[in-house]
């Protein structure tokens, strides 16, 4: 009888085939019977959606551009989506970095070059998160206008940002 | 190697020092809270106090080479506050005798590239007004669309951030 | 022998004064080889580990503040040192193994301190080493919880178990019935 060679590889394999087995087994045993596993489900974590919308104030004069950055501090929301405004002029959605989705972080931004700009205040963009956890643990939004800009390009320093999560201010 | 006693060792051996645990000086209370009956703390002490003679050679060179280590570090820091001045001339001057570079995409001159920029080159190339080619930020040899696309793509870069460091 | 106290000492030596390494070195080196020797039980080795932690200590001038006595401090960079060597010499030899060393001090043939000596090495390493620094080096409480880095109260705790470890040892036990 010649001696056969124990090859890591072939040992792995082995090992492979012997948790499948292992595998295979358990599950028949879990649905002959229906106890066992499938009778400790694991437990779940709550999941909820909600919108934030996002509103800049250029005061009197015409909004061009907007740029914001807005974060998540809790790291319970991910953000799903991305919304356009109400203003005929940021209807479409606006840019945002796609690597931003599924993540807390994001930066906003976008710019009419038309005439017809909105004045005052205005819903410039929605956001849609995924939250988990309790809902009085809520998300902590942070958001920061890093930009305002008039048609003329000049920056509008007196432009104010807020945020209303889920139709609450 | 001869060992010998410590000083400190041989005023223990009558049990009478003062900073003898046993001796119940009420000066240290917390410290008396356990102590040894004499015989045993004498063996103790005659077996764990020894102290190795150290030799004279050992005494010279020790402090000799301190000596050394400290005459060089002195001079190696003799200069220190000259060359400290220079270095902070040097920063303080450094700003305004190194010329800016220019930001790719930064139209509206501000030291950072944002949806300003693109709302500046979107104007431009509609307008139809003669193009400057330091606006090609996408490099494809021709300022138009993309380089606005471009420059709004690097505004809400997250990596673009994180590489220079930003919030 | 220098009058000035340890502080005066650490201060003339950050300023430069080579006199003062030379004051502090001559006031401690007894007491550094003491331990070196306790830990390394090598007469070789604890005048290596001497130079070695004096060269560590001028390491750490200019710019060294004494917040404590002074063999608060040097107390865990002589047993590092030393424990390092020791180690080296037996390479292969464990920080437990070399810890072992300060229970076996080198006993002519006396079975009493034969017998005492064994008692101690069984101590476990943190009650052996409290029980040093307490009853042989004299420590106050305060100064042996900085030298070794744990609460004074874990001081009291190791002190009091191997206290009652002692009394309770048949081989050390006559000490007590002498004593009592």
């Amino acid at each position: 009888m010649s001696a056969r060679r124990h090859t890591p590889a072939r040992t792995a394999r082995r090992a492979v085939l012997a948790i499948a087995l292992g595998g295979l087994a358990l599950a028949s045993v879990a649905l002959r019977d229906g106890s066992g596993l499938a009778q400790e489900p694991a437990p779940v974590e709550r999941v909820r959606f909600e919108a934030v919308d996002v509103f800049v104030d250029s005061g009197e004069r015409p909004l061009a551009a907007y740029q914001f950055r807005l974060v998540d501090r809790s790291g319970r929301a991910r953000i799903v989506g991305v919304e356009g405004g109400e203003h005929a002029a940021f209807r479409d959605a606006p840019r945002h970095d796609p690597r931003a989705l599924m993540g807390g972080t994001i930066i906003v931004a976008a710019f009419d070059t038309g005439e017809d700009l909105p004045v005052g205040r205005t819903r410039v963009a929605r956001l849609h998160f995924e939250v988990r956890g309790e809902r009085a643990d809520g998300p902590d939004y942070h958001v920061e206008l890093e930009a305002a800009a008039a048609s003329d390009e000049t920056k509008i320093p007196e432009a104010r940002i807020e945020i209303e999560e889920g139709g609450r201010r | 190697m001869a060992r010998r006693a410590t000083p400190r060792a041989q005023r223990n051996a009558n049990m009478n020092d003062e900073r003898d645990p046993t001796s119940g000086d009420d000066s240290r209370s917390d410290d008396d809270a356990e102590q040894l009956p004499p015989a045993l703390l004498g063996e103790l002490r005659s077996l764990y106090d020894v102290t190795p003679r150290v030799p004279a050679a050992i005494d010279d060179a020790v402090v000799a080479g301190a000596r050394l280590r400290m005459r060089r570090h002195a001079r190696r820091w003799r200069w220190f506050p000259v060359a400290a001045a220079v270095v902070l001339v040097a920063v303080v001057l450094a700003p305004a005798l190194i010329p800016r570079r220019e930001l790719s995409g930064d139209l509206t001159r501000d030291g950072r590239v944002d949806i300003v920029d693109a709302l500046a080159l979107a104007r431009r190339v509609e307008s139809g007004e003669p193009l400057d080619r330091r606006w090609d930020v996408s490099g494809d040899g021709a300022v138009d669309r993309r380089d606005v696309d471009a420059i709004a793509a690097r505004a809400v870069s997250l990596e673009a951030r994180r590489r220079e460091g930003g919030r | 022998m220098d009058a000035r106290t340890d502080e005066e000492l650490v201060d003339a030596l950050n300023a430069g004064d080579e006199s003062a390494f030379e004051a502090l070195y001559l006031r401690y080196r007894d007491w550094v080889v003491r331990m070196a020797y306790r830990f390394t039980g090598n007469e070789d080795d604890a005048l290596d580990a001497l130079q070695e932690t004096f060269s560590y200590v001028l390491g750490k001038f200019p710019g060294f503040e004494l917040r404590a006595r002074m063999t608060t401090f040097l107390y865990p960079a002589v047993r590092n040192v030393a424990i390092r060597l020791r180690d080296k010499r037996r390479r292969f030899a464990s920080t437990e193994e070399a810890l072992a060393a300060i229970a076996a001090p080198a006993v002519e043939a006396d079975p009493a301190r034969e017998d005492l000596a064994a008692v101690v090495a069984a101590l476990p390493e943190g009650q052996r080493e409290v029980v040093l620094l307490r009853f042989v080096d004299g420590l106050e409480l305060g100064e042996i919880a900085g030298a070794l880095g744990i609460p004074v109260g874990t001081v009291k705790s190791r002190l009091h178990n191997a206290l009652r470890a002692l009394r309770e040892d048949r081989r050390a036990r006559r000490y007590f019935l002498e004593d009592a």
